[in-house]
Order: structure tokens, then C-alpha cells, then sequence
């Protein structure tokens, strides 16, 4: 149901990214950092915390100008035209944040209508709901009687909902159950299957190896590691990771 | 999108129940001031009606008598409400209800309460202008401040942006959403009060004072709203964007007016009602000038008549002399109460300019004018007033000049005469008077509605999340 959407224009990768620079004050939140993805990938992107995940998200957003470099999401500038980007993207934040007065379904209706150019119906936006995993009782009580897990799953109906070629998540599975991280996932890789390309950025090695079938290892602002996800064992990339975060940082995490 | 914005704001305050309460307060508010207002209106009306026509019967009831006692029998001029009064009293409190009209004298004395007081006195008052001029902005600033801020600290605004909603159209969107909500408040007490002036059968130009009253506030309010979002399109917290608003606020309604205003009389000073009844009786004492006045008139019927002396003029120069002395008078009236009135109307043209640091100022003036309780149409009033004195004062002493006393004689007369006087009818200052008054106000007005939209397009697009 999404591939159709999720086709790039010419044949550039739909994530580019390329020598970005960030410094906040004397902050080097971004040092450099190259990395492209590829159609249909789930791109995991480790990273100790303050390593630069959510401030690469937030360039690609067009949130934060980088000092240097340059961002293409699907072919498009995210300097030169940054709500034309923003419409190739659908994006899970950290926390996701909603109006405590409407329901969750409301909300969902909502955010749709104001973003999307997909036009939908309520059946569409209720299967999405229920694909994000948010029980039927639980679609027409106001949000402020929801958990923070639940606040998550209207999140990722959203971004589901707006059948974007390009998915961003930031810790996308926390304050989620196990057995809604587990169907988070499951869905992730099916979106991949489908051609939707998705970069999420985690700390969660065990997750990033079950979901992604690229790792990127971002410490201090520069990728360090850009694996095959099967390539690597899940011992061997804990001990990658460790080593990669100990070299930089001196002392360990 | 607009429409979705629209409904969505409408839900999240429908749930909201602080708001309701709000609500129920703000109409039981208005409603009760309106019809209390309305009646009170009815009232004065009937009063100022039996007044007139009491005052009328004792004039034309009076018996015989000399003319110039009859002139000395006086008379009141009732100075009708304002149709829009119970909108806006303005300055009416402290103005005289009557004018004493008698010879000899113009009535300054009735002028003094709004001399002391000042236009400042009217600035406390809880009328139905000013819980719509002072208080409304305070629940626009309520509603309003949160409008961007709030979206930002909580979130959802980068959620949004997040979506591809250009932040431009969304901000123009969430104006558009608030003033729908502010016109759907506000649009039915506007309409009761419509319907009140027409119940009470109000004339077309009250219901075109009261139709310019309304634009003057939805402009008032419309700009107040855009530097709401202004403010909160610039603000981190909505509790910074209350504070700057609040603090907004109060400086231009409660504290910058009153800066303006002493500024204002400062400037103009007005006489106090002592020096200035001083000054009128100085130059009425001026006896020279009186006499060359009658010297002349004197002159002039003796060459008319082709007679030497006036013991044969074919007159009563009793009633020249009376009327002399009047016309004396008026040179002497016109001048003072003329600097007096222009002393006023100056400092209220200032406040009209100054509405720019205080836009209060300016839509006070602006719906005080609209309503007619202003210092331009109790002028008016009084002028008329004074005008029909003055005919008065012409009619006794034309039929004094006309009876020449016969065998010491004193002369009298009766109904007939007091008949000649018409009754005093006020024909009251029109809305375009009122509006060609208010030209600053109206400007500044305009001005601060479009200034913070210029602004608000400006900031909109470049909106941070
Ligand atoms: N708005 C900001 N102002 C100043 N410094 C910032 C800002 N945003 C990020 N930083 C700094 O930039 C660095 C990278 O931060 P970033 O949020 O990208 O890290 P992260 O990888 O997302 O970390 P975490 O895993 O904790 O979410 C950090 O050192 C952070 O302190
Ligand atoms: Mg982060």
C-alpha cells in the first residue's frame, strides 16, 4: 500500500548526508559526518548520549541550519527548500507530544489533515492506530489519560499514516512494552520491505540488530562504523561499540 | 487547513472548563450591563421628557410681568441622553444635566465639575466600554498567548512542522481561529445591544454610531489579538509570553494614559473655575467699550429717524441698552468660553495622537465620540443652549425697544409675548462629526492593527519549533 508513494524522483539516495558541521558554543555536536542510505534501508545509528543523533534528525528536520555541509532527503536540499523536504519525511520524536484535550484519535485526524497530502478516511487512520498498536478502546479517550507509551503509538500512527518515502526516529521504542516495541519493529521492517527508507537513532544495540539491516556508530559527532547488520554477531558489536566510545572519550562511558 | 484549525481550537476550548466558566461570567457580565444600561437609558429619557415640556408650561404659565423680568425668570435647557450613553457615559457624569438660561449671564458656573475633573475622573469606571476596551484584551491575552507558545513548549508545534505544515499558513490560521472565536463571542452581545437600541427606537445615526462603535473595537481588539501572536510567536514559554503580555497591558491601559493625560493638561493648561470666572467678570467690567458700543447704536437710530435727541426717538431705549449689554456680553462669553473649550479640545486631540504608546487612549476617544459623550458634542449642546438664550434675550428686548413707556407707566406683558419663544429643540451633532473629530484616533487605531500584522507575517515563516 505504500510503495507506490515511496518511489524517489531520478536515482540519488533518498538520504544524503554529507560533511555536516554543528557546533553549539564551544560544543562540537557535529564534526563531519558523512553517511547515505539506500532505498528500502532501516539505518540503526548508534551513539553514546550528546553523540549527535537528535542533532542530525533535527538538520534533516530543517530545524537546525549545519555550519557546514549538506542534507538531501529523497533529492531535495533540506537548506534550499525545507518544508519540500519535510513533506518526503515522516518523524517519530523522542517524546511524542499531543493535544491532552482530544482524543487520540482526533489527534491523529489532526496532525493528518494540517501535514499530509495523502487524503484519508477514518477507516485508514484507525487501521493505522491499530497498526501502531494502540487498542480500539483506547482510540476515542482524550489523551491526557493516556501513558507516555500510548502518547508513542498515536506518534507513530502519524508518521504511518503520512506513507512518507523517508521515516525518522528518534528512540522510537521508548516507553513502549515489550510487545509494542516488538510490533514496532515488526512494522518497520515490513515498511522497509516495502521501500520506505528509515533512519532511527538508538541506544539500543540488542533492538538495532533485531530491526536495522544497517548500523552507523556515531561518536562525537563523526560515524565511525557503518555495518551490514548481519555481518556482525551481537557480541561483536557491543565490543565495537565500547571500543569505539573508550577511544574517543578517553574514560569509558 | 484553515477549517481544520479552526474546528480544532473550537474543541480544545469547548473541553476546556475554565473556560466556560469564563464565558458564563463575561455574559452575565455584559448582559446585565446592557439591559441595566438600556433601562437606565429609558428612564433618563422619560425624565428628560417631563422635564422639558414642565419647563415649557412654567414658562408660557408665567404671568404678566416686564419683558426683562421675564428674561430674569430664567428658564432650563435639558440636555438629552446620549444614544449610545449606556455604552459609553464618557464624560457625561461630570458634565451639567441642564443649562440655566437667564440674561445677563451665560452659566459657567454649571461648567466647572468637568473642569476639575478632568477627562482623567472617568478612568475607574466600570462601564460596559470599558470592560470591552480594558478587560476584554486581558481574556485576548488569555486565549491568545498560549496560541504559538504554548504549541512550542509543549511540543506539538514541532510534531507539526515536522509534518510539512508551513508555519506561515498554520500562524495565519491560528489568527484566523482565534478572531472567529472572539467574533462568536462577542458577536451576540453586539447584536443584544442592537437589538436593544432598536427596541428603543433609536434613530439611524445612533445605529450608525453604534455599527462605527463596533468596528472601532473589533479594530482595537483585532490588533490586540495580532500582538498576542506576535508575542507568542517570539516567546519560548507561555508563561514569558503572559508576562510580557500582561505587563503589555497594563502599561497601555493603565498606566501610559495617565502619563499622557497630566502630559496632556500640562501642555493646555485650563484656567481654574475661579480665575476664570475672574477673568470673565474683569472684561465685563470693561465699561469703556460698552459704552462706545451704545454710543454708536444710539448714533445710529438718531440718524435713522432723522431726530436730534433721543427723548424724540419713536423707541424705548431701555430695551436698546438691554440689548447692547447683552451683545456686550456675548463678545465677552464667546472669547472666554471659547479659549476654554479649545484648552479642552486640544488636550483631547494630544490623547487621540498619543493612542500610538496607548492605543487605549485613541479607542476611548474613538467610542466616546461614537457615543456622544464627549467634550465636542456637550460643546455643541452648549452652544445651542447659549443660542437660544440669546434669542430669547432678543425677543424681550426687541418688544421692550418696540413700547416706549407711556405716563411712567411700567411696562407688562403676558402670554401672548412668551408664546414668540419657540421651544428649545436640540438638534444633537451627527456621526460624521463625530468621525471627522476622531481622525488621529482613527488613525492610530488602524495603525496598530496593521503594524503587529505586518510583524506577525514577518515573524510567521521564519517560525523556530
Ligand atoms: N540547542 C542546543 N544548544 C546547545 N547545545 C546543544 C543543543 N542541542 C544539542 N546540543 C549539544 O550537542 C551535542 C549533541 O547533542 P544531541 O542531542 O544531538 O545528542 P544525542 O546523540 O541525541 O544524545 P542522546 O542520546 O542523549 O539523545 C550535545 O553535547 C548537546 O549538549
Ligand atoms: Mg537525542
Amino acid at each position: 500500500m505504500v510503495s507506490d508513494l515511496a518511489a524517489a524522483p531520478g536515482n540519488s539516495a533518498p538520504l544524503e548526508l554529507v560533511d555536516l558541521h554543528k557546533r553549539f558554543g564551544s560544543q562540537q555536536a557535529l564534526a563531519g559526518l558523512d553517511l547515505t542510505i539506500q532505498r528500502g534501508t532501516c539505518y540503526a545509528l548508534l551513539g553514546p548520549n550528546g553523540a549527535g543523533k537528535t542533532t542530525t534528525l533535527n538538520i534533516l528536520l530543517g530545524f537546525l541550519t549545519p555550519d557546514q555541509g549538506r542534507a538531501r532527503i529523497d533529492g531535495v536540499d533540506v537548506l534550499a527548500d525545507p518544508e519540500g523536504a519535510r513533506r518526503r519525511l515522516a518523524y517519530i520524536p523522542e517524546q511524542v507530544q499531543l493535544y491532552p484535550r482530544l482524543t487520540g484519535f482526533e489527534n491523529l485526524e489532526y496532525f493528518h489533515a494540517l501535514g499530509s497530502t495523502v487524503a484519508a478516511d477514518t477507516d485508514m487512520l484507525r487501521d493505522c492506530l491499530r497498526r501502531a498498536g494502540l487498542a480500539d478502546a483506547a482510540h476515542d479517550r482524550r489523551v491526557a489519560t493516556y501513558s507516555k507509551g500510548m502518547r508513542q503509538k498515536v506518534g507513530i500512527a502519524i508518521a504511518l499514516a503520512r506513507r512518507a518515502p523517508v521515516m525518522l526516529l528518534d528512540e522510537p521504542t521508548s516507553g513502549l512494552d515489550p510487545q509494542a516495541a516488538w510490533e514496532l519493529n515488526a512494522s518497520l521492517r515490513d515498511l522497509a520491505g516495502q521501500g520506505i527508507t528509515i533512519l532511527m537513532a538508538t541506544h539500543d544495540l540488542f533492538r538495532a540488530r533485531e530491526v536495522a539491516s544497517r548500523i552507523g556508530i556515531l561518536v562525537a559527532g563523526r560515524l565511525r562504523q557503518d555495518l551490514d547488520a548481519d555481518s556482525v554477531a551481537g557480541a561483536e558489536l557491543e565490543t565495537l561499540y565500547l571500543e569505539e566510545v573508550r577511544q574517543l572519550q578517553g574514560t569509558g562511558p | 487547513m484553515m477549517k481544520r484549525l479552526i474546528a480544532k481550537e473550537w474543541l480544545e476550548l469547548r473541553r476546556d472548563g475554565s473556560f466556560w466558566m469564563l464565558l458564563v461570567i463575561l455574559a452575565l457580565l455584559a448582559v446585565g450591563a446592557v439591559l441595566g444600561a438600556a433601562e437606565q437609558a429609558r428612564v433618563q429619557h422619560e425624565a428628560w421628557h417631563a422635564a422639558s415640556a414642565g419647563e415649557r408650561e412654567r414658562w408660557l404659565q408665567q404671568e404678566d410681568k416686564h419683558p426683562h423680568s421675564a428674561a430674569h425668570y430664567g428658564l432650563y435647557a435639558f440636555r438629552p441622553a446620549a444614544p449610545l450613553a449606556f455604552f459609553e457615559p464618557g464624560l457625561h457624569p461630570y458634565l451639567p444635566v441642564t443649562v440655566w438660561l437667564e440674561a445677563h449671564r451665560q452659566n459657567e458656573a454649571l461648567y466647572r465639575p468637568a473642569q476639575d475633573a478632568g477627562s482623567a475622573g472617568r478612568f475607574g469606571q466600570l462601564t460596559p466600554a470599558t470592560i470591552v476596551t480594558a478587560l476584554l484584551p486581558l481574556l485576548v491575552v488569555l486565549l491568545a498567548a498560549p496560541a504559538i507558545a504554548g504549541e512550542r513548549e509543549r511540543g506539538t508545534l514541532r510534531l507539526l512542522m515536522a509534518q510539512g505544515v508551513a508555519p506561515g499558513r498554520w500562524v495565519l490560521g491560528k489568527a484566523l481561529a482565534l478572531s472567529v472565536l472572539l467574533l462568536l463571542l462577542l458577536l451576540p452581545l453586539w447584536l443584544l445591544a442592537t437589538a436593544v437600541l432598536m427596541f428603543a427606537a433609536a434613530e439611524t445615526d445612533a445605529l450608525l454610531r453604534w455599527l462605527g462603535t463596533g468596528v472601532v473595537v473589533s479594530l482595537y481588539l483585532g490588533g490586540f489579538l495580532l500582538i498576542c501572536l506576535l508575542v507568542s510567536a517570539c516567546c519560548r514559554t507561555v508563561r514569558g509570553a503572559l508576562l510580557i503580555l500582561l505587563g503589555l497591558w497594563a502599561l497601555g491601559t493603565l498606566v501610559a494614559p495617565r502619563i499622557v493625560m497630566e502630559w496632556a493638561e500640562w501642555r493646555h493648561p485650563t484656567p481654574t473655575s475661579l480665575a476664570f470666572r475672574q477673568a470673565i467678570a474683569d472684561d465685563l467690567g470693561a465699561t469703556a467699550e460698552l459704552d462706545a458700543m451704545l454710543a454708536q447704536r444710539t448714533a445710529a437710530l438718531l440718524k435713522e429717524h432723522e431726530v436730534e435727541r433721543t427723548s424724540d426717538l419713536p423707541v424705548n431705549l431701555d430695551g436698546i441698552r438691554l440689548q447692547v449689554g447683552e451683545e456686550h456680553g456675548y463678545a465677552v462669553f464667546d472669547e472666554h468660553f471659547g479659549r476654554l473649550h479649545d484648552g479642552f479640545l486640544a488636550q483631547e486631540s494630544l490623547l487621540q495622537r498619543f493612542g500610538l504608546i496607548a492605543p487605549y487612549l485613541a479607542v476611548t476617544s474613538a467610542t466616546t465620540a461614537l457615543a456622544g459623550t464627549d467634550l465636542l458634542h456637550y460643546r455643541h449642546f452648549f452652544d445651542s443652549a447659549e443660542q437660544y438664550r440669546r434669542t430669547i434675550q432678543a425677543l424681550m428686548n426687541d418688544y421692550i425697544t418696540r413700547h416706549p413707556e407711556q405716563d411712567g407707566q411700567r411696562l407688562s406683558a403676558g402670554a401672548d409675548l412668551w408664546a414668540t419663544v419657540p421651544e428649545f429643540s436640540y438638534e444633537g451633532l451627527r456621526v460624521s462629526n463625530a468621525l471627522l473629530s476622531q481622525a488621529s484616533a482613527l488613525t492610530v487605531l488602524v495603525l496598530w492593527f496593521l503594524v503587529p500584522g505586518l510583524g506577525l507575517l514577518r515573524v510567521a515563516p521564519r517560525l523556530a519549533p
